[in-house]
C-alpha cells in the first residue's frame, strides 16, 4: 500500500469554510486518512477485441470490485483491444470507458457503469410523464413522494387516485418513489408508468447482533430484544442507563439518585441471586462494565441487544447468567463524509421536597411535647421567647442564655437552604463517518456538562468522550479494524457531600439559623452549610482508555471466516478530598470552634487493566437452498489486575493549600490489589430449515480464578428452537392478516462466577488499630473468617417460551416471553450454626431460588396524510412482571428473620391496623398490645394510639416466635419488588414536526416506610427531626380523629418493633407510579431553506424529563417515587432545548 | 482442494486452542497480594505482637456509672427495661450471644497457631500470655452476664458440631479456667516500661479485680451453690499485694494546673508518666483519637443525692457521716459543699464551677434531676463538643488495687490496721481525709451503711461497710458502681428512684453560689408569669414550671428533684436480674443450651 500523505483530497472537498469541525478530531487519524480515497487497485489487462463485459470480468478477477451496470448500456459498444501491465484502475477505466460514451463511480466494492451525463443529454427529448402508483393488491397509493433523482427541487406527490403528473421531463430520467412503508423504487421516466410499490419488510429484514455474530431477527430462537436508542441525545440525561430506564421490557434500570455521577445498575428479569448479579455488559464484542456504558457517549450507540434468555446469554458463559447487554457502535454507512452535531442546553429543579413547618412556637412547643418526659428541650423562657418571634416575624432570632450562648427562635426551612431552585446542564456531541472502498470510519467526541442543586459549595460534573472506529480492507477477504475510545470525567463536589447530609437536612431545627448576627457561622449553619461551602473539595477524575484491534479473514467469503480480538481496557480513578475546618460561634464572646477540626489531605488511585482475547471462527453456508448452517467456535480469555492505594496525611500548613505534600501530622496509607483470570471455548450450532425451523446449541466451557483449582471449570449449555409458522402452507388463508409468526423455545443452564476474587480464600485483615501505643497506632493483623471448604459455582437455568408476530402489512408487531429462571446453589449462609462459632456463618453454595416472569412488547407503526402531508406515527408498549420464589434455604426453624422455602422475594411482614383508639375503654377491651407499645410504662395507650388488629383472637397483639409456625398476628401485607414495569411510548412526525412522549412506570410496588424513613415520620421519630406539614395538620387530636398521623407521642416512630414504627397495613405506601419521562417536540427545517447552508438537516428542539408524575404515596409524603426514604441526592426535572445538525 | 486444506488449519486451530483452555495452569492461579492467609502469618514474634495490637481494644475504660445508684439519667437503659418488666428471652430485648464470640475466637485463633512461632521462647511467652490473660478478661464478662457458658480454647471450625452444639460449662468450670489463664498470663508475661502497653502488671491487676468479684460474688449469692469465695478473694488480696510489694506504683500527688492531685487524674491531657496508672488509654488531638467524655456534664445524666450523701464530713482530724450532721436532709445544693471529703467538689460540679466553654458559672440542668458531675469534665474550650475530648483515660489505676486488697481482707476478716495503711489510708491521705482507724470502723458502724448493705456477712462488717463506702467515693463515675452492686447482690437498690437535690418550696434559688438567684421553681404556668419581669430580666431567671415537666419534687411542691419517667415503675426481681437470659432464638439453634433456671 502506498500512503500519500499529502492526498487529503477528501478533506478539501467543497468549502473550506467547514474546516472548524475538524479541530475535534485526534490529529494521528489524518495518517490513515488518505485512504479513505485511495483507489490504488493495479490491474494488469491483455484482450483482443473483447466485449466489455469480458473486460470486466477480468478486472473483476483481479481485484476486489464487482461490476454493476445495465446490459442495454453496455451491449453495443465497440469491442476494446489493449494491452497494459500494472496500471492504476482507474486510469484504465476511464481510457476504454470514455471513447464509448461510458462512465463509472465506485459504491463501496461495486464499480457502477453508465452512459455518460453528455451522451444522455444529448440523446433526451422532453415528455410529458404520466403515472399511476398503486401497491401489490392494487390499490392506490396516495401521497407517494416522487422526486427527479438527480434534481430533489422537482417533485410531486400521488393524488387520490395514486395518479402524479410531469411535466417537461427529459426521457429516461430517473425518477425517485418513495414512500413510508414501502420500498422505494428508481424508474426511468416514460410518458405512461404504471408503478408497483412493494411493501417494505425491513421489518422482516432487520437484523440483530447476538453473541459473536448478526443474525437476522426473524430467525431468532432465543429471547432477544433489540433497540435502536434513536433521540437519546435529544435528552437531558447524564447517562446511558437513564435513557434505557423503561425502553425495553423487563430491562430494568436502577437509578440510584439524581446526582450526576451516579451510575444506574442494570438488572434483566428481576431477582437474579440472592448475591445480587447483573447483566453482562459487551460493548463492541469487549466485556465492558456499567460505568463503561453508562459513561459512554450515548450518540456512539448504533444498537443495543438484551439477551434475556440463557440459550442467547451461554456463548459468553459464566458472566452472564443474569443476561447480556449487547452495545453496538456506529459505523460509517456510505460514501458521502456525515457529519452529525447535537446539543443541548436544560434547567433542572428538584422533583419531590418535603414540606416543613416552621413557625417557631409551633416548632419548639412541638419539640417540647415530643421529648417529654425524658428531655424538656425549651424551657419557660425560651418558649416565650419563641412565642415573640412567632407573633413578630422581625422579632430578632438570637436568643441570648444567662451563660451567653445563643438559642436560635428562627424560622429556616434547611431543606430550602440545602438545595437551589434551579441546576443548569449541557451537552454536545459531533460525529463524522463515511465509508470507502478501503475504510469504513466513524469518529465522534462529546461533552456533558452538570451544575448540581447543592446551594452551599457547588458540585460540577464533567463527561468527556472521544471515539475513533477504523476499519481497514485489506483486500477483498481480509481486514482489520480498530476501536479506540476514550473517557474522562470530573466531578467537583463538598467532601462533606453524602448519604448524612440527607439525613441531616431532614432533621436540623428550623429554630436555628444559620448565621450569627455578625455573619459568622452558628453551629448548625456549620455543621450542614458550612462544611459544604468552606469545609473541602472532593474532586474525583475517572479516566477509561479502551483500545481493540480486530481482524476478519474470510477464507471463503461468507461462508467461512475468522475474528480475532484483541482489547485493552484500562480504568483509573484518582480521587484528592480534604477537609478544612470551619470556625463557628455559639455565642459573642465565645471562643471559635471548629467542624472538621482536624485538617487532611487524601488522596486515593486505583488503576485497573483488562485484557482480553478472543478468537473465533464461523462457518456459514446455504445448502441446497433450504439448509442454513451456521457454526461458530471460539477461544476467549481475560486477565484483570486492580491496584488501589490510598493516602492522607493530617494538619495542613496552610488550608488554602490543601496537599498532603504540605502537611505535617499522622498519616495513613493502604493498599489493594485484585486480580483474576478467565479462560473460556465457546461454540454455536445453527441449523435454519428453509427458514421454517430453527435449532441452536450453544455451549461455553469456562473457568475462572475465582474458585479453587480442583471446582474452577464449567459448562454451560443451552439449546433453542424455533418454528415460524406463518411459513407453513396450512397459513396460507391467513395470511394477508398475519404476515410473521413466531413460536420459540429455550433452555439452558449457566454458571455465575460473581462472587469476590478471593473469596474462597481465608483472608486476615490488617490496619491500623485506634489505640495508640507509646505514642502511635501501630497496625494489626485479624483473624480471618470461615471458607467453606467446598465453595463453588452458582447456576442459573433459564426456560422460555416465547411468540413473535407481525399483523397486518407489519404495522402491528408483538413480542411476548414467559420464562423460568431457577438459581441454584446460591452462595448463602449454610445452615444456622450457634452464635459460640465467633465468626459469619460460612457461605456455601446452600440455597435455591425461582423466578417466574413474562414479558410482552407492542408496536404500532403507521402512517396517513394530514393536510397533504405524512403523519407518520409510532407506539410501542412493553410489560414486564417477575415473582421470585425461594426454594431451598436453610432454615429448619422457619425462621422469618431469615430466608425460608416458599418465601415470596420482597414480601413485607407487618400486623394489620384497624385504626386508631376511640378510648380507654376501648383500649381495656381490645386484645393486650403492650408488647409492641413503645413505654407503656411510662406513657400508656390513649386514645389517638394505633389500634391493632388480633388475627387469632389470642387476646394479645403480638409476632409470637417470628417463626412459620408461630407468628400470631404478624403477617404478610406487602411486596418491596417492583412489578408490572412498563414502557409506553409515542412519537409522531409531521412536516417536518416531530413530538415523541415517554411515559415509565410501576404498577405494583409496597413501599414500608421504616423508623429512620424521617421524610415519612419526621418528629414522630425523634424530637430532632422536623416537623413535616403531614405530621403536624393531619394527625390525630380530638377535633380531627380522621387523621392520617397517630396522636404526638415522643419517640412513637423511632423503633421497627413498637407502634408507628412498626410494619403496618395503615402506613404501607403504594409505591406504583408512571411518569412522564421524558416529552420532545422537534421541528426540522425544510431542506429547501437547510441546503442552502450546506446544511443536509437541522432540527430544533424542547426536551422535558420527568415532567410529571402520578404516584400512590401518602400525599404528604413529599418524595420521589424512584427515591423513596428521601435520603439521597434529589431527583430533577430537566427543561431543555437544542438542536441537531447535520452535514 | 484450497478451501480443504483452509478449513482443516481454522479448525486445528480452534480445536488446539479448546485444548489449551483445558489447561488449569498457573495463568488460571490468582493470590491476593495484599492480605496475608494463615499459612504465611504466626512465623515471627513481631507477627504474634502485631495480632495481639488487635486485642487492645477488649480493655477498656469507663466515664460514667449510669445506670446506677450513684446516677440519675434521663435516657434509658438495659436493666430499667429489665425492671419495668419489658425483658424476656422470646423478645428481642435480649440480644443474641453471637456478638460476643468473636473476641474470644480471634484469641483462641492465635493460641491454636503457635507452633510455628520462631524466636526468644520468652518473647513468644509474653504474647502468648497476653491473648491467655485477654481470653480471661473476655470470658469473665461472659460469666458476669450469663453465669454458665461453655467454654472453649480453641477457635471452632463448622465441622466441630460436638463442640457447637454443647451446653453451657458450669460457672466453676469455666472460672477455674480463667483463673489458669490468668496464672499462665502472670508466670508468662513480663514487665514493660510502658503504661499504654500491656505488662504482665495488667495481668496481675485484672486477676486481682476478676478473683474479687468472684469470690464477693460467690459470697453473696447462695443461689449458685458455691461456697468457696474465700479461696477467690485470698487470690484477689495476694495478687493485689504482689503488684503493692512490686512499689512500681504510687498513688498521684502531682498538682497540675491548679487542680488536686486526684481531679486531676480524670482530666489530664498526658497520663502516660503517672506513677499511679497500671494502664492507660492514651487519646490524641493530632491522632485524631477521641472520646466523648464532655458529655458527662449537665448532658444527660446527673449524680444521685444518694452518692452525695456519702462523701464523709471533715471534723478537725477526724471524719464523721454527713448523716450525722443535724439538717442534712433540707442542705441546699450550696451547703451540701461544706467541709465536706476533699473528693467531693472533685467528683460534684461545686456551684461557681465555670466550664471551658462558658464565660459565667454553671447553671446546672434542673430537669436532669441530680447533681452536675464534674470528674472527666475536659477543661479546654476544643474538647467540649462531640466526640472531641482527648484526655487520657485511666483502664487500671494503682487506687483500686488498693481498694481491691482492702476489702478482699475485709471480707475474709483479715483485714489489720497495717493494711488499712498500706492501701485505704494511703488514698485517704492523698485525698486530704484523716486516716481510718480500724477499731473505729469495727465499733462505730454507719446505721446508713448498715442498712443499705443488710446482707453484709463478715466479722469486720464495721470494715466491709466503710471499704466499700471508700471504693464509693475514690472510684465514682468510672464505671465500677453497678457492676459492685450486682457482685454484693444490691439489685433491690436499684429499685429506688434516684434523687437530686432538695428543693424546699416554689421560689428563687442560688444555683451558681454568688447570692443571686438564677432559677425559679414554680408549680404552674400561672405562677412561672407572677414573677416579676423585672426580676426575670435582671437574674436572667431560668423558671421550672413543674405541671407537666420531666422532673418533679418528692413531697409534691417540695423535696429532692426526681424524673417523672421513673418513679414508681422498677422492680428488682431476686435473684433473677442478677442474671442474662439467653435469647430463645440461640436456643432454638442450639437445644442443648439450657435457659438460665430464673429465666424459664
Amino acid at each position: 500500500m502506498n500512503f500519500n500523505i499529502n492526498s487529503l483530497t477528501f478533506l478539501r472537498r467543497k468549502d473550506t469554510d467547514k474546516k472548524w469541525i475538524f479541530f475535534f478530531f485526534f490529529v494521528s487519524f489524518f495518517f490513515f486518512s488518505n485512504l479513505l480515497y485511495a483507489q490504488d487497485t493495479n490491474v494488469t489487462l491483455a484482450v483482443n477485441n473483447a466485449n466489455l463485459k469480458g473486460v470486466f470480468e477480468q478486472i473483476e478477477k483481479q481485484t476486489i470490485y464487482k461490476f454493476s451496470y445495465r446490459d442495454a448500456d453496455v451491449a453495443n459498444k465497440k469491442n476494446v483491444t489493449i494491452s497494459v501491465s500494472k496500471r492504476r484502475l482507474e486510469t484504465l477505466l476511464e481510457s476504454i470507458l470514455k471513447p464509448r460514451q461510458l462512465d463509472y463511480k465506485v459504491v463501496g466494492t461495486k464499480v457502477l457503469i453508465f452512459p455518460s451525463e453528455s451522451n444522455l443529454n444529448a440523446k433526451k427529448k422532453e415528455i410529458f410523464v404520466r403515472g399511476k402508483i398503486v401497491d401489490v393488491k392494487g390499490d392506490p397509493l396516495i401521497g407517494v413522494s416522487v422526486v427527479i433523482a438527480n434534481d430533489k427541487n422537482v417533485g410531486t406527490v400521488t393524488d387520490l387516485n395514486g395518479g402524479f403528473t410531469f411535466d417537461h421531463v427529459k426521457d429516461g430520467t430517473v425518477l425517485k418513489i418513495s414512500y413510508i412503508g414501502y420500498q422505494s423504487q428508481e424508474v426511468s421516466a416514460n410518458s405512461n408508468l404504471q408503478i408497483v410499490l412493494k411493501e417494505d419488510t425491513k421489518v422482516l429484514d432487520e437484523v440483530v447482533v447476538v453473541g459473536y455474530a448478526i443474525q437476522k431477527k426473524v430467525n431468532l430462537s432465543g429471547a432477544v430484544a433489540n433497540l435502536s436508542p434513536e433521540r437519546i441525545n435529544d435528552r437531558p440525561v447524564v447517562n446511558v442507563g437513564q435513557a434505557l430506564q423503561g425502553a425495553v421490557a423487563n430491562l430494568n434500570i436502577g437509578v440510584g439518585s439524581g446526582q450526576a455521577t451516579d451510575s444506574p445498575s442494570f438488572n434483566i428479569r428481576g431477582v437474579t441471586s440472592l448475591n445480587g448479579g447483573s447483566p453482562l455488559i459487551v460493548i463492541d464484542g469487549v466485556i465492558s462494565d456499567k460505568t463503561q456504558l453508562n459513561r459512554m457517549s450515548p450518540t456512539d450507540i448504533a444498537s443495543i441487544s438484551i439477551l434475556k434468555d440463557a440459550a442467547s446469554s451461554a456463548i459468553y458463559g459464566s458472566r452472564a447468567a443474569y443476561g447480556v447487554i449487547l452495545v453496538t457502535t456506529k459505523s460509517g454507512k456510505d460514501e458521502k463524509i456525515s457529519i452529525h452535531y447535537n446539543n443541548n442546553f436544560s434547567v433542572k429543579t428538584i422533583t419531590q421536597m418535603p414540606e416543613i413547618i416552621t413557625d417557631p412556637y409551633i416548632v419548639a412547643k412541638t419539640k417540647n411535647f415530643m421529648a417529654y418526659p425524658w428531655y424538656n428541650l425549651y424551657n419557660e423562657e425560651q418558649l416565650a421567647y419563641a412565642k415573640k418571634c412567632s407573633e413578630d416575624p422581625t422579632a430578632s432570632p438570637y436568643f441570648v442564655n444567662p451563660n451567653g450562648e445563643y438559642s436560635y427562635f428562627g424560622r429556616t426551612d434547611w431543606v430550602d437552604e440545602a438545595y437551589k431552585k434551579s441546576g443548569f446542564s449541557t451537552s454536545h456531541s459531533v460525529d463524522m463517518s463515511g465509508k470507502t472502498k478501503y475504510v469504513n470510519y466513524y469518529l465522534s467526541t462529546g461533552y456533558t456538562f452538570q451544575d448540581g442543586m447543592i446551594k452551599y459549595g457547588t458540585d460540577k460534573y464533567n463527561n468527556y468522550n472521544l471515539r475513533a472506529k477504523l476499519d481497514f480492507n485489506i483486500s477483498n477477504n481480509w481486514s482489520i479494524s480498530n476501536n479506540t475510545s476514550f473517557n474522562t470525567s470530573d466531578y467537583d463536589a463538598p467532601t462533606s457531600l453524602g448519604s448524612s447530609y440527607y439525613w441531616e437536612i431532614i432533621r436540623m431545627n428550623p429554630l436555628d439559623v444559620s448565621r450569627n448576627p455578625d455573619g459568622t457561622w452558628t453551629k448548625n449553619g456549620s455543621s450542614q452549610l458550612g462544611i459544604m461551602s468552606e469545609g473541602g473539595r472532593s474532586k474525583d477524575y475517572k479516566t477509561i482508555i479502551r483500545t481493540q484491534f480486530g481482524s476478519k479473514f474470510d477464507f471463503i467469503k461468507d461462508v467461512l471466516w475468522v475474528q480475532g480480538t484483541f482489547a485493552y481496557t484500562t480504568v483509573k480513578n484518582r480521587s484528592k478530598w480534604d477537609y478544612i475546618p470551619v470556625a463557628y460561634y455559639e455565642g459573642e464572646n465565645f471562643s471559635p470552634r471548629f467542624q472538621n477540626e482536624i485538617s487532611s489531605s487524601n488522596a486515593s488511585s486505583s488503576d485497573s487493566k483488562h485484557l482480553l482475547y478472543d478468537i473465533y471462527g464461523t462457518f456459514h453456508k446455504i445448502f441446497s437452498k433450504k439448509h442454513a448452517f451456521t457454526a461458530i467456535a471460539g477461544f476467549n480469555q481475560e486477565e484483570y489486575r486492580y491496584d488501589y492505594m490510598k493516602l492522607g496525611r493530617k494538619d495542613l500548613i496552610s488550608n488554602d493549600l490543601p496537599s498532603y505534600n504540605l502537611a505535617t501530622g499522622d498519616m495513613n496509607v493502604s493498599e489493594s490489589v485484585e486480580t483474576w483470570a478467565l479462560r473460556g471455548a465457546f461454540g454455536r450450532l445453527n441449523y435454519i430449515f428453509d427458514d421454517k425451523y430453527i435449532f441452536e446449541f450453544n455451549g461455553r466451557y469456562d473457568g475462572t480464578s475465582r474458585f479453587p483449582k480442583d471446582s474452577r471449570f464449567v459448562f454451560n449449555p443451552s439449546g433453542s428452537l424455533a418454528w415460524v409458522i406463518s411459513k407453513e402452507k396450512f397459513f396460507k388463508p391467513i395470511e394477508s392478516v398475519v404476515d410473521f409468526m413466531k413460536i420459540r423455545g429455550s433452555y439452558g443452564s449457566l454458571g455465575n462466577q460473581d462472587v469476590g476474587a478471593y473469596d474462597f480464600m481465608a483472608l486476615m485483615n490488617s490496619g491500623k488499630i485506634s489505640s495508640i501505643l507509646n505514642g502511635k497506632q501501630p497496625v494489626a493483623v485479624y483473624a480471618p473468617g470461615i471458607v467453606s471448604s467446598n465453595f463453588t459455582w452458582e447456576k442459573a437455568t433459564t426456560f422460555n417460551l416465547g411468540l413473535d408476530f407481525n399483523l397486518l402489512n407489519n404495522r402491528l408487531t408483538f413480542n411476548g416471553d414467559m420464562y423460568v429462571r431457577r438459581t441454584k446453589d446460591m452462595l448463602t449462609t449454610g445452615q444456622p450454626l450457634p452464635g459460640v462459632l465467633g465468626t459469619a456463618i460460612p457461605r456455601e453454595n446452600a440455597a435455591d431460588l425461582k423466578t417466574k416472569g413474562w414479558e410482552i412488547t407492542l408496536g404500532w407503526n403507521d402512517h396517513f396524510r394530514l393536510a397533504g402531508k405524512d403523519f407518520n406515527y409510532h407506539i410501542n408498549f412493553n410489560l414486564a412482571d417477575s415473582r421470585s420464589y425461594i426454594t431451598r434455604f436453610e432454615n429448619p426453624k422457619g425462621e422469618l428473620d431469615s430466608h425460608y422455602v416458599g418465601e415470596e422475594i420482597g414480601e413485607i411482614w407487618g400486623f394489620k391496623t384497624l385504626g386508631f383508639f376511640t378510648s380507654n375503654e376501648e383500649i381495656k377491651s381490645h386484645a393486650d398490645q403492650s408488647e409492641i407499645t413503645s413505654y407503656p410504662g411510662t406513657r400508656p395507650l390513649a386514645p389517638g394510639d394505633l389500634k391493632f388488629e388480633d388475627t387469632n383472637n389470642n387476646s394479645k397483639i403480638s409476632w409470637g416466635g417470628k417463626t412459620l409456625a408461630n407468628h400470631d398476628d404478624w403477617q404478610i401485607i406487602g411486596n418491596n419488588r417492583s412489578r408490572y414495569t412498563f414502557g409506553f411510548n409515542v412519537s409522531a412526525e409531521w412536516n417536518g414536526i416531530d413530538m415523541s412522549l415517554f411515559v415509565q412506570g410501576i404498577g405494583k410496588k409496597d413501599y414500608m416506610p421504616g423508623p429512620g424513613d424521617l421524610y415519612f415520620w419526621g418528629i414522630y421519630s425523634q424530637p430532632w427531626a422536623n416537623i413535616t406539614k403531614g405530621n403536624y395538620n393531619d394527625r390525630w387530636t380530638e377535633e380531627n380523629p380522621t387523621g392520617y398521623f397517630p396522636r404526638f407521642k415522643s419517640y412513637v416512630a423511632e423503633q421497627g418493633s413498637k407502634e408507628a414504627g412498626l410494619s403496618q397495613t395503615r402506613y404501607l405506601q403504594d409505591a406504583s407510579y408512571a411518569r412522564l419521562k421524558n416529552f420532545t417536540i422537534g421541528y426540522t427545517f425544510p431542506a429547501l431553506f437547510t441546503n442552502k447552508l450546506h446544511i443536509s438537516k437541522l432540527r430544533v428542539f424542547f426536551s422535558g424529563d420527568n415532567l410529571f408524575e402520578i404516584s400512590g404515596l401518602y400525599k404528604n409524603y413529599k418524595v420521589d417515587p424512584e427515591g423513596l426514604g428521601g435520603q439521597l441526592y434529589p431527583f430533577q426535572r430537566s427543561y431543555s432545548f437544542g438542536l441537531n445538525v447535520s452535514i | 482442494m484450497k478451501f480443504k486444506s483452509n478449513l482443516y488449519h481454522i479448525m486445528a486451530g480452534i480445536a488446539g486452542l479448546a485444548i489449551l483452555s483445558a489447561c488449569n495452569d498457573s495463568f488460571m492461579d490468582r493470590f491476593p497480594e495484599t492480605s496475608i492467609t494463615e499459612k504465611l502469618y504466626f512465623k515471627s514474634v513481631k507477627d504474634l505482637e502485631t495480632y495481639t495490637n488487635g486485642m487492645y481494644g477488649y480493655l477498656g475504660s469507663s466515664y460514667s456509672d449510669v445506670p446506677s445508684d450513684n446516677a440519675l439519667y434521663a435516657e434509658d437503659a438495659d436493666i430499667y427495661a429489665k425492671m419495668r418488666g419489658e425483658v424476656n428471652p422470646s423478645n428481642d430485648n435480649v440480644p443474641r450471644w453471637g456478638g460476643n464470640w468473636g473476641s474470644i475466637r480471634s484469641v483462641n485463633f492465635m493460641l491454636q497457631r503457635i507452633g510455628g512461632v520462631k524466636g526468644d521462647k520468652a518473647e513468644i511467652n509474653h504474647y502468648v500470655g497476653m491473648a491467655h490473660m485477654f481470653r480471661a478478661h473476655l470470658y469473665y464478662n461472659l460469666v458476669k452476664r450469663y453465669s454458665d457458658v461453655p467454654w472453649y480454647n480453641k477457635d471452632l471450625q463448622t465441622a466441630d458440631t460436638a463442640l457447637l452444639y454443647k451446653k453451657q460449662d458450669p460457672r466453676s468450670l469455666v472460672v477455674d479456667s480463667i483463673l489458669a489463664d490468668l496464672d499462665f498470663a502472670v508466670k508468662n508475661m513480663k514487665e514493660v516500661n510502658s503504661k499504654t502497653v500491656i505488662s504482665r502488671d495488667v495481668a496481675l491487676s485484672l486477676q486481682a479485680r476478676i478473683a474479687l468479684n468472684e469470690g464477693t460474688y460467690r459470697k453473696y449469692h447462695p443461689e449458685l451453690e458455691l461456697k468457696d469465695g474465700d479461696r477467690f478473694l485470698e487470690i484477689a488480696a495476694i495478687a493485689a499485694k504482689k503488684i503493692i510489694d512490686s512499689k512500681r506504683y504510687t498513688l498521684s500527688k502531682v498538682e497540675q494546673d491548679g487542680l488536686k492531685s486526684y481531679e486531676s487524674l480524670f482530666c489530664s491531657l498526658d497520663l502516660t508518666k503517672n506513677p499511679e496508672m497500671i494502664l492507660v488509654a492514651d487519646y490524641d488531638k493530632s491522632l485524631g483519637r477521641f472520646h466523648n467524655a464532655q458529655t458527662v456534664f449537665d448532658y444527660n445524666w446527673g449524680l444521685s443525692r444518694d452518692l452525695m450523701e456519702d462523701y464523709l464530713v471533715l471534723d478537725g482530724n477526724k471524719t464523721k457521716t454527713f448523716q450525722s450532721v443535724a439538717g442534712y436532709d433540707k442542705k441546699s445544693v450550696l451547703e451540701v459543699f461544706e467541709n465536706r471529703d476533699p473528693r467531693f467538689e472533685q467528683t460534684f460540679m461545686k456551684p461557681g464551677y465555670v466550664r471551658a466553654n462558658s464565660l459565667i458559672p454553671n447553671r446546672v440542668k434542673q430537669t436532669l434531676g441530680g447533681y452536675a458531675q464534674k470528674k472527666f469534665d475536659p477543661r479546654t474550650y476544643d474538647q467540649i463538643s462531640w466526640d472531641k475530648s482527648y484526655t487520657d483515660l485511666p483502664i487500671i489505676r494503682y487506687a483500686e488495687i488498693l481498694l481491691i486488697y482492702a476489702e478482699a481482707k475485709a471480707e475474709q476478716g483479715k483485714l489489720t490496721q497495717n493494711d488499712l495503711d498500706i492501701s485505704i489510708n494511703l488514698i485517704r491521705e492523698r485525698a486530704g481525709v484523716p486516716a481510718a482507724s480500724l477499731t473505729n470502723w469495727l465499733s462505730q458502724i454507719d446505721p446508713v451503711q448498715e442498712k443499705r448493705y443488710s446482707n453484709v456477712q463478715s466479722a469486720q462488717k464495721g470494715a466491709v461497710l466503710e471499704v466499700r463506702r471508700e471504693r464509693r467515693i475514690e472510684l465514682a463515675c468510672e464505671g465500677f458502681r453497678y457492676n459492685d452492686l450486682m457482685r454484693w447482690k444490691n439489685g433491690k437498690l436499684l429499685e429506688n428512684t434516684p434523687e437530686g437535690s432538695y428543693i424546699p418550696g416554689y421560689g428563687t434559688y442560688d444555683i451558681t453560689g454568688d447570692n443571686q438567684p438564677d432559677i425559679a421553681v414554680v408549680g404552674t404556668k400561672a405562677d412561672a408569669d407572677k414573677i416579676p419581669a423585672a426580676d426575670k430580666e435582671k437574674y436572667k431567671l431560668t423558671v421550672y414550671v413543674l405541671e407537666g415537666n420531666t422532673i418533679e419534687l418528692t413531697g409534691g411542691n417540695k423535696g429532692y428533684i426526681r424524673l417523672v419517667a421513673q418513679v414508681n415503675k422498677w422492680k428488682f426481681e431476686e435473684p433473677k436480674y442478677y442474671y442474662q437470659p439467653i435469647s430463645n432464638k440461640d436456643i432454638t439453634i442450639n437445644p442443648n443450651l439450657f435457659q438460665n433456671k430464673y429465666w424459664k
